[in-house]
């Protein structure tokens, strides 16, 4: 199915799923062994760490 | 130079609440639940409260500024915390068996706490304002 882009003032809810595959590829770290402030803070660092792996 | 002095405060708060810091009400030790824990609490809330749980597990100022999104009547966080604190009474013995499943302490130790102080647990139990220290 087709996702929904967000409308103005709507903040796109986080899929957990995927975050979950994202940590744990990027960081070796479980879902489940973080805080939901904790998983939010590696997810936001994720655009960092794809440009300095890039070199950018 | 402010600027610059806000900016460090802030990464110290995140670097804080990385921490899963410890929080103290009432002589009782409170560290943020892990994720699934956190969600589990979350759901627990709702059934035990209804669509109302939003008061406990959204940050008031969220709260405030939905409803002046939305138009309707805007109830301010004094009021949207007095209405949790009041659900926090109406269900006291259910809302304490429930903090009581996520934090190893007693449905009789947690009695001893506030219906403030038990917002304020369940605040920082769910993260709901990880950054206001």
């Amino acid at each position: 199915m087709a996702r929904r882009a967000p409308v103005e003032g709507e903040r796109e809810s986080v899929d957990w799923l995927e975050a979950a595959c994202l940590l744990r590829a990027v960081y070796g770290l479980e879902l489940h062994g973080l805080t939901t402030f904790q998983a939010m803070v590696y997810l936001a660092g994720l655009p960092r760490v794809v440009a300095l792996t890039r070199g950018l | 130079m402010a600027k610059r002095v806000g900016a460090d405060a802030l990464v110290e708060s995140c670097v804080e609440a990385l921490g899963r810091p410890e929080r103290v009400l009432g002589g009782l030790s409170f560290r943020p639940l892990l994720f699934g824990e956190q969600r589990a609490l979350e759901r627990g809330l709702q059934e035990l409260l209804g669509e109302e749980a939003f008061l406990l597990t959204m940050p008031l100022s969220f709260t405030v500024r939905l409803q002046q999104a939305q138009g309707g009547v805007v109830m301010d966080e004094g009021l949207l915390r007095a209405r949790a604190l009041a659900l926090l009474r109406t269900h006291g013995e259910r809302v304490l068996e429930l903090l009581a499943l996520h934090t190893g302490y007693s449905v009789e130790q947690l009695g001893q706490l506030t219906a403030g102080e038990l917002y304020e647990a369940v605040q920082h139990l769910l993260e709901v304002n990880p950054l206001a220290g």
